[in-house]
């Protein structure tokens, strides 16, 4: 089983188990805010604060929430939680509050959020899910201005919103529109997957096979994972 | 699996979970909801601020849209009795947004654009020009001219300011516009009208009538007289004399059709396209002028290529009853001014003598010449409808058939000789393009010259004879030393009697001006200078031009050049300038100037 080493507790979130290269959690937020750098990272630590609170929160609370209510309750906390951070940024940093405009609020229904907490406050202790948030929240923060950073200098020709006259004439605009992004964003999952050589996404933890509801999935999933099954082993 | 089942416990830790939550919620709501008003008021207030640096306490107060004019949106009194107005226009694009105070003492506190789409970027400073003025003080300020739109909305919306204080302090602004007290009155004057009335135009002379409106329903006619609106029903009268004899007039008014081909090729302006007469005499013309349409056009205005078609009735001594634009393709937003019958009702009673005498269109000269045009062709048309005649001809055919009277040999094709001698008595002297003659023009006469070179007339053979014997050379300008001679110098020549003929350049628009509407062409203007020794400018032509095409390349022109022939070093600025082209006209003086300094070096043979 896994090695309870808190160090790689924290690193798996930044590669190997990246929410948003890896696990492909939170897609959504990652295409809306990777146009300009600075709104990436704004993100990244919003979520990564939130991401943090609601581990530790679930987490203390994982003996007491009984199953059945379980995803009510993690969302209440999860959506509370946003709820205050939205206030607290837009009273003290109004311009990263325009910034990010409707995507915080979304951070509620972030699929990292909700998805550690399942996967893992759920199981683990506070400390631990303290750690794992970190890890998580620098994988997401960091993923996403790798994004940004690509997409925001070749596409605008700009970093963080300081103009790159230099590569003014040599910008590809459809980076920063959709298209560009889907694009960019296929790019990296698959750099991340040579990197980790292929190993990472097989994982039976949160595979299909590991995710919570599969006993009520009537195995539909459980097939899809069946192949990879045989070979995969934890890699810690 | 077992399905789930409702246990009390479940419940409990999930209602406790939620109000925990709500619990930290509320407390950081009450934290930070202050924060968050206070930016926003901060925002808010800082527009406020700029309109009104001496504001305190803005308050925002509630209105009833229907009692203020339409385009003011949000109102702010502030402590002292001034008010604070967000207006929303629509200047030349939609979305003028302005915020305008007005101090408690009636006058302007500050006007500012937040948010437009107009072109041209003056609406940025503009507001800055009314600070400081009263109602009456804001037609005053001067409208910018190519940003007309934008200006007047600016100047309209700081009205509603004023008529909205007005308002709110209890008094009455009349709001309506200019077409809604007219159709008011209309309507009052003639209820069967049903509001909806037309200015017909006019082919009958009535007296004492200021205007005439018809119901679009036909159910009448409206006459006024100075402020009085009387209303007439159809097939009704009047009491009003004067409105019950116009009223007989027009409804008895008839007309037909003038056969135009019964005149015979050329008699009538070419550019009559019909004529009607009515039974009382007066013609009723369609006649068309050559406006931006025609003349103008350049890369961000092209030109349409159609004419300005104008309707005139005139009576037939020549005096002009009513005018109407029937189509035009000038530029819009500039020159489709003249669709407003607020230009166009201007000639109404006009003559040839005076027609001339209105206001032309701000910045579109050529399509006021164009209309301008028409209304001439009107004039000559009636006077050869009326049996009398005019000479059609343009200046250019009076001058080529005179010299083609004066030396048939020539097959109607002459240009203008570029004079290299002084003659005396001579006023110009042109060339048969085939080689077959010459003709000299002394005041109105024609006096041809022919191959063998005979004239009886004295003043013609000297002359004659001088410029057959006129020579020159080329002078060597290499043999002069680098930056002696003026580096607009071109090339010179000396004719053996002395004279220099010169070819130099100046920078005219084509080099010093520019801008994102006209760009500069980046050629200078070429010209053919011959000065005797003295300095006495014998003959001036232009050989090359780039400047703006409808204005400066009117340098291209004789009548500008031929100015300067007899001239001295000491007076030969003393021409009138091209109108609307100062650059242009500097430029030639550029050249000239040149040629005067190349002139005192060449005569001193300085190497």
């Amino acid at each position: 089983m896994s090695k309870n080493n808190n160090w790689s507790i924290l690193l798996k979130g930044i590669l190997k188990e990246n929410p948003v290269l890896v696990l492909i959690l939170g897609t959504c937020p990652t295409l809306a805010t990777t146009t300009n750098v600075a709104g990436a990272f704004g993100m990244g630590i919003a979520a990564m604060v939130v991401l943090i609170c609601s581990n530790m929160l679930i987490s203390l609370l994982r003996k007491v929430i009984p199953e059945n209510v379980r995803i009510p309750c993690y969302i209440v906390v999860i959506a509370g939680f946003v709820t205050i951070v939205q206030m607290i940024v837009q009273a003290y940093l109004p311009p990263l509050y325009e910034m990010l405009g409707v995507y915080l609020p979304l951070i509620t229904v972030n699929c990292i959020i909700l998805g550690r907490a399942e996967m893992f406050a759920g199981k683990n202790s506070v400390g631990k899910s303290a750690l794992d948030g970190v890890g998580m929240g620098l994988g997401f923060t960091l993923a996403l201005c790798a994004m940004a950073t690509i997409r925001e200098v070749l596409g605008a020709a700009s970093f963080a919103g300081i103009a790159i006259p230099a590569l003014e004439p040599y910008k590809i605009e459809v980076l920063v529109k959709a298209p560009g992004g889907m694009l960019v964003y296929g790019l990296l999952i698959a750099l991340v997957f040579v990197i980790t050589q292929g190993k990472a996404p097989l994982k039976k933890s949160f595979s299909c096979a590991g995710c919570p509801n599969a006993k009520h999935c009537h195995s539909a999933c459980t097939e899809i994972a069946d192949p990879a099954n045989a070979e995969t082993k934890e890699v810690q | 699996m077992k399905a789930s089942s409702f246990k009390p416990r479940s419940l409990s830790v999930l209602v406790a979970i939620c109000a925990v939550m709500s619990v930290l919620l509320a407390v950081t709501n009450a934290l930070t909801a202050p924060v968050i008003e206070e930016n926003q008021n901060a925002a808010a207030n800082e527009a406020l601020l700029q309109v009104m640096p001496n504001g305190e306490g803005f308050k925002s107060v509630e209105f009833d849209a229907e009692k203020l004019p339409k385009t003011i949106k949000e109102v702010f009194k502030e402590k002292n009795g001034g008010y604070v107005f967000k207006l929303e226009t629509v200047g030349y694009g939609t979305g003028l947004v302005l915020m305008c105070g007005i101090n408690a003492d009636g006058t302007v506190s500050g006007v500012v654009c937040l948010g437009s789409s107009e072109t041209l970027g003056y609406e940025k400073t503009y507001g800055e020009s009314f600070t400081g003025k009263d109602a009456a003080g804001v037609d005053a300020v001067d409208t910018v001219s190519g940003a007309t739109k934008t200006t007047a909305a600016f100047k309209n919306a700081i009205k509603d300011a004023f008529n909205a204080v007005t308002i709110l302090g209890g008094g009455s602004v009349d709001l309506r516009t200019e077409e809604e007290i007219l159709n008011d009155n209309l309507s009052a004057a003639l209820p069967a009208g049903e509001g909806k009335f037309i200015k017909p135009f006019i082919a009958e002379v009535l007296d004492g009538i200021d205007a005439v409106y018809a119901a679009e329903n036909g159910k009448g006619y409206v006459y006024v007289i100075g402020e009085q609106f009387i209303g007439v029903e159809a097939g009704g009268s009047s009491d009003n004399a004067t409105v019950a004899a116009a009223h007989a007039i027009l409804s008895a008014s008839v007309s037909e059709d003038i056969d135009l081909s019964a005149h015979g090729e050329g008699v009538l302006p070419k550019k009559l396209l019909s004529a009607k007469k009515t039974a009382t005499g007066n013609y009723i013309l369609e006649v068309k002028g050559a406006g931006y349409g025609i003349k103008g056009g350049d890369d961000y205005h092209p030109a349409s290529g159609e004419y300005i078609v104008v309707r005139v009735s005139m009576t037939p001594a020549g005096k002009i009853i009513d005018t109407f634009t029937v189509s035009q393709a000038e530029t819009p937003g500039v020159g489709d001014a003249c669709l407003d019958e607020k230009f166009y009702g201007q000639f109404d009673g006009k003559t040839e003598e005076n027609y001339k005498e209105i206001d032309a269109i701000g910045g579109a000269t050529m399509t006021t010449n164009g209309y301008l045009d028409a209304i001439s062709n009107a004039f000559a048309a009636v006077t050869i409808l009326e049996g009398g005649s005019v000479d059609l001809r343009t200046e250019e055919e009076i001058l080529r058939d005179n010299l083609s009277a004066a030396l048939p040999a020539g097959e109607g094709k002459f240009t203008k000789l570029f004079i290299t001698e002084i003659i005396e008595g001579v006023d110009a002297v042109y060339t048969a393009d085939n080689g077959k003659g010459y003709v000299y023009v002394i005041g109105e006469q024609f006096i041809a010259v022919d191959e063998s070179g005979a004239s009886d007339n004295e003043v013609v053979s000297a002359a004659h004879a001088i410029l057959t014997a006129s020579v020159f050379e080329e002078i060597d300008l290499s043999a002069y030393a680098e930056g002696v001679l003026p580096k607009k110098l071109l090339s010179a020549k000396k004719t053996a009697s002395g004279n220099y003929i010169l070819e130099t350049k100046g920078a005219g628009y084509g080099i010093k001006g520019g801008d994102d509407y006209h760009p500069a062409s980046g050629k200078y203007i070429e010209i053919r200078i011959c000065l005797s020794a003295e300095g006495k400018i014998i003959d001036v032509v232009t050989t090359f031009q780039e400047e703006s095409k409808g204005i400066g390349d009117a340098c291209a022109n004789e009548k500008f050049y031929g100015q300067f022939d007899g001239k001295t070093a000491e007076n030969y600025k003393e021409v009138d300038a091209i109108g609307g082209a100062t650059l242009t006209t500097n430029g030639y003086f550029d050249a000239i100037e040149n040629a005067y300094k190349a002139l005192e070096i060449l005569k001193g043979g300085n190497h």
